[in-house]
């Protein structure tokens, strides 16, 4: 474990900190070095001006040449380094502001990561989402500033009001007289624009919450078809956001009008008291511009220091609103302060635990019980009688409200996280699967606890064997050889295609006759029921674009063809019988994916299709538009008559596609050689699985023993090539999809069990793990914990389906809260208590 | 289409027609509206089993049920150690309705001892349809409960002639 970062930043939690804090925080040099960039800008501005006198005084009065030409090079040089400062000045700003905005980002993130499970149950993903990603824009824009901007803007403002009073002490006082004024208005109006900001926080949170939530859901908003109500809802916060943002943007624009005016004003009362002046006599009309001209230039200063200001409550707003919201006190610390994390005994122990929660409901209610180390304990009770919250709060999730668990003797509500991380592997009822490939889930509890520098490139790398292990282990093994089965190869896999045309051979030798009823192999004299049409005429795979089955409609040269062939008006016709089955099933009901899996119709094109069946009803063919042609033609390429059973294709069609393919492959040649990669039994097809590629044909039936039954000739082939492995790696590189969405839920639970086992902790917590997961799969994995586990690591496992409850060294009875019974099945059976009831009742 | 998935020779028939005239044969299903049926037929699948082949297996849920378009098949039960071999049945026959309705373990075990089409219909594929058509809830109810009546009124008969008293501990199922 990397205890070098983690340790930093114990002392002052980011939820605690002031933002003024960011400023020098890290940052000291850099604001140093600022400060003396700023002083030495200031004095540099003033070299133009002093060369500005000596031109007139001293070269131009004394026509003296060179002082001309070393007075102008000066000026010039001054001019230059001060634009080149104030480059660096803006270069140096952005930094610290960048800097310190990814700071609070960083710090957040991982202070919000080792919050208490409670608070994610009231917090929405996107709050989080918007609090780290928009809110802490602006408080990194003022740490940039805070320096630099009143630094320059202070001592401009200080060095022309001593100008001022220079030229003229009663017009310089005169002419600040505003600045009070101003600076008692401002604040005020602030304080509006405060109020609804912190509104604009507040709806900006929910505007992210919306969106995450209606993003995940998506399943359940289309199946129930609830846009309206998902867009009302989204509209709503989007309008009551929009009003506030309007508000907040003229509040700010009124600060500023508000400024500009008394700036204005200034020259006005000049005119008043220095007009009176001059015309008494008493001041000097060339003094007069001189002032006017000198008092403009404090516009520049003035403004951009109202924007800091403004900059600075915005800042300092979204910035406590964000620290603050998620500024709940950490339970437990990351890792432990002077030592290593624990090798801990893990004998359990725990005496009068109670769980109540925050309403005052007792989940659990004085629990006691002991576990051995190498101790198997069944956790078992009706639902809600707090079989779970107990093994939660064994693994330090839920925080006992009362009483007393202890792991080698510790209190478990005081261990820090790398102390029961390192002892301890937990594997959830619904397990979540991170984006990535199978590899890097399975390795994902192994690489926390060894740390990515150790595993990816050190001494911990994990041998294929190990993988191979728990993936037989848990059962995944014949998942993972699938997913490799069904790669695309591309890249580097590319190697092993003379080995798959090889395994292609040996497999239609031994096994063609046994898989016969359930494979269609690719036979260039067969028409394929489980192919599409189009698969059918072109029998290859396609390398140009336009012969790639979605574009076959808009490529002229085969739209010839089909007529050529006689193909158009079967084909025409077979669309319209596919339309209309598919539009009088399906019209009236609400849409949802899995009607559509058996059709050629797609769900989004089913409007479409269904417009058009209306408008051809009582048409011939030869009466339809030829974009309607288009759409049914497509219809009927996409079809493939065993997968799709809402239309019969007739024989003579078959034969005729069987014509039209040989046909087709004739004209190809002449037309475009390389369009077309054919299917032939020694050449890999590279649009086809790997899988398809060895079978030279595609699987027909959906039955599972079947399935099962070609997939065990399949492993035979793979071990008879000594390609096994070789396909397990393959398939390890397998991408889960966001949230393992590509895999079943069966997958998911094999994948955390594997990700458990391949830490091999000394004590497993199963909550429900193995509730997704069919009869035999439960089996192998309750041996492999008996056989495997048993005396090694100390087992705890909630579980609800009582078949494999027998071979736990202990069974605890809950109900309600509290343990009802605890013993061997034996002594449970004998007592003929509850959980004698509850076998019975599951018999 | 294979020789062994085809169960009807009209070939012009599209596999969605035939379905559709198998679930109108159905006395499960009867009462249901044709739009229903539609419904059924388009989203259940054929199966081919080999002879020997497992259909379903006792103790597991595959949340399907069966009809038997051709072939034949054994029911058989594992109890106390032993297979028991209940009957067969022929064409025609339809097995795990309860299967459609609810997450449940079959009880016994069915076996191909022909070589043996099915028509295959699974919960996840039914519950979209009853999310279509809530009403069909109250057909199956009506035909669920018709099922034990007859059952019921089985074992009632059997009582009758045997009078066994042990056959008491059977009685009662229709009044659940």
């Amino acid at each position: 474990m990397n205890l070098k970062n983690k340790t930093a930043n114990l002392e002052t939690p980011i939820v605690k900190k002031p933002l003024t804090s960011w400023i020098f925080d890290g940052n000291m040099k850099l604001q140093i070095i600022l400060v003396i960039i700023i002083l030495l800008t200031v004095a540099i501005r003033v070299v133009p001006l002093e060369m500005q006198k000596r031109i007139v005084n001293e070269a131009i009065n004394l026509r003296k040449l060179n002082l001309l030409a070393v007075y102008s090079g000066i000026y010039l040089g001054s001019v230059v380094l001060a634009s080149a400062l104030k480059l660096v000045i803006n270069v140096i700003q952005t930094r610290i502001s960048q800097k310190a905005t990814a700071q609070m980002r960083k710090q957040l993130y991982h202070h919000i990561l080792n919050m208490p499970l409670t608070f994610f149950r009231n917090t929405q993903p996107g709050t989080v989402v918007n609090s780290l990603i928009n809110e802490l824009t602006i408080p990194g824009n003022f740490v940039g500033m805070a320096v630099a901007v009143p630094l320059t803007n202070i001592v401009t403002l200080i060095a022309f009001f001593a100008y001022l009073m220079v030229l003229n002490p009663i017009l310089a006082i005169i002419s600040f007289s505003i600045y009070p004024v101003m600076l008692y208005i401002i604040p005020r109006l602030q304080k509006y624009v405060n109020r609804d900001n912190k509104k604009r926080v507040n709806s900006s949170r929910k505007l992210s919450s919306k969106i995450v939530e209606s993003i995940s859901g998506i399943h359940e908003v289309q199946a129930n078809g609830a846009f309206e109500i998902e867009n009302n809802k989204f509209d709503t916060i989007v309008d009551y956001l929009m009003k506030i943002r309007i508000k907040w943007s003229i509040f700010k624009f009124a600060i500023k009008v508000v400024s500009n005016f008394f700036i204005n004003l200034g020259p006005f009362f000049i005119f008043i008291v220095g007009g009176y002046l001059a015309i008494k006599g008493q001041l000097g009309l060339g003094a007069l511009v001189a002032f006017l001209s000198a008092q403009e230039k404090l516009y520049d200063p003035w403004k951009e220091l109202i924007e800091f200001y403004q900059v600075y409550q915005d800042g300092s707003i979204n910035y406590y609103k964000t620290m603050n919201y998620f500024d709940v006190e950490i339970e437990n610390e990351l890792v432990p302060r002077g030592r290593e994390p624990y090798d801990l005994d893990v004998s359990i122990n725990v005496e009068n635990m109670s769980l109540k929660t925050e309403e005052g409901i007792k989940l659990l209610s004085n629990v006691s019980l002991s576990i051995a180390p190498g101790e198997h304990i069944a956790l078992v009770g009706f639902s809600g009688s707090g079989k779970s919250s107990l093994a939660l709060c064994l693994a330090q999730l839920y925080k006992y409200t009362s009483g007393h668990a202890t792991i080698g003797g510790k209190e478990i509500c005081e261990l820090t996280k790398a102390d029961i991380t390192k002892n301890m592997g937990l594997v959830s009822q619904s397990p979540f699967i991170f984006d990535g490939t199978i590899k890097e889930n399975l390795m994902y509890s192994y690489t926390a606890l060894h740390g990515e520098e150790c595993v990816f490139n050190g001494e911990c790398e994990p041998e294929l064997d190990r993988l191979v292990h728990v993936l037989q282990q848990s059962g995944l093994f014949v998942d993972v050889l699938r997913f490799g089965l069904n790669t695309i190869v591309e890249g580097q896999e590319e190697k092993f295609i003379p080995i798959i045309i090889k395994m292609r051979e040996n497999f239609q030798k031994e096994f063609e006759d046994s898989v016969s009823e359930w494979i269609e192999f690719f036979d260039e004299n067969q028409f394929l029921f489980y192919a599409s049409i189009a698969d059918n005429i072109i029998f290859g795979s396609p390398v140009f674009d336009t012969f790639k089955n979605e574009n076959l409609v808009k490529n002229k040269f085969f739209l010839k063809f089909l007529d050529h062939a006689d193909l158009t008006r079967p084909l025409l016709t077979l669309g319209k019988e596919i339309a209309d089955q598919t539009v009088s099933i399906l019209k009236n009901i609400t849409h949802d994916n899995m009607f559509f899996e058996q059709s050629p119709i797609k769900l989004e094109e089913f409007e479409k299709y269904e417009d058009l069946v209306r408008n051809i009803k009582n048409k011939n063919l030869h009466e339809i538009n030829k974009q309607q042609g288009i759409s049914l033609l497509e219809l009927a390429l996409r079809f493939s008559p065993g997968k799709h059973r809402i239309a019969a294709i007739p024989e003579f069609l078959t034969n005729l596609i069987l014509e039209g393919r040989y046909m087709f492959r004739e004209r190809i040649k002449q037309e475009d050689p390389h369009a077309v990669a054919f299917f032939r039994s020694d050449q890999y097809i590279h649009s086809q699985t790997i899988f398809n590629n060895i079978l030279f044909g595609v699987v027909k039936t959906t039955n599972p023993g079947a399935q099962e039954k070609i997939n065990q000739f399949m492993v035979a082939l793979l071990i008879g090539e000594d390609f096994l492995e070789k396909m397990i790696e393959i398939g390890m590189n397998f991408k889960v999809g966001t949230q393992g969405n590509k895999l079943s839920g069966g997958q998911r639970q094999k994948l955390a069990i594997a990700r458990t086992f391949f830490k091999s902790p000394p004590i497993m917590i199963l909550d429900e793990a193995t509730s997704a997961l069919d009869n035999n799969s439960q089996k192998r994995i309750q041996s492999v914990l008996s056989r495997q586990w048993k005396g090694k690591s100390t087992l705890i496992a909630v579980v609800h389906r009582l078949d494999i409850v027998k071979e736990y060294d202990k069974i605890a009875f809950l109900k309600a809260g509290k343990i009802a019974e605890m013993g061997t099945y034996d002594e449970l059976m004998e007592k003929k208590g509850y959980f004698y009831e509850l076998i019975n009742e599951n018999r | 289409m294979n020789s062994s998935m085809k169960t009807d020779d009209s070939g012009d028939k599209s596999e969605f027609v035939a379905n559709l005239n198998v679930f109108r044969q159905i006395e499960f299903f009867s009462g249901v509206s044709i739009e229903v049926m539609k419904l059924f037929a388009f989203l259940c699948q054929r199966q081919f089993y080999q002879k020997g082949d497992f259909i379903f297996r006792q103790d597991d849920d595959d949340g399907c049920s069966y009809y038997i378009l051709s072939g034949k098949v054994k029911l058989v039960l594992n109890a106390g150690g032993k297979e028991h071999s209940i009957r067969e049945y022929g064409a025609e026959s339809y097995f795990g309705a309860l299967s459609l309705v609810t997450p449940m373990v079959k009880q016994f075990s069915l076996i191909a001892i022909q070589d043996t089409v099915c028509m295959v219909m699974s919960r996840k594929a039914f519950s979209k349809v009853v999310d279509q058509f809530p009403d069909i809830h109250v057909t199956i109810a009506r035909s669920i409960g018709k099922r034990l009546l007859q059952a019921e009124r089985k074992c009632i008969h059997e009582f009758e002639l045997k009078e066994r008293d042990e056959l008491k501990n059977l009685l009662g199922i229709s009044l659940i």
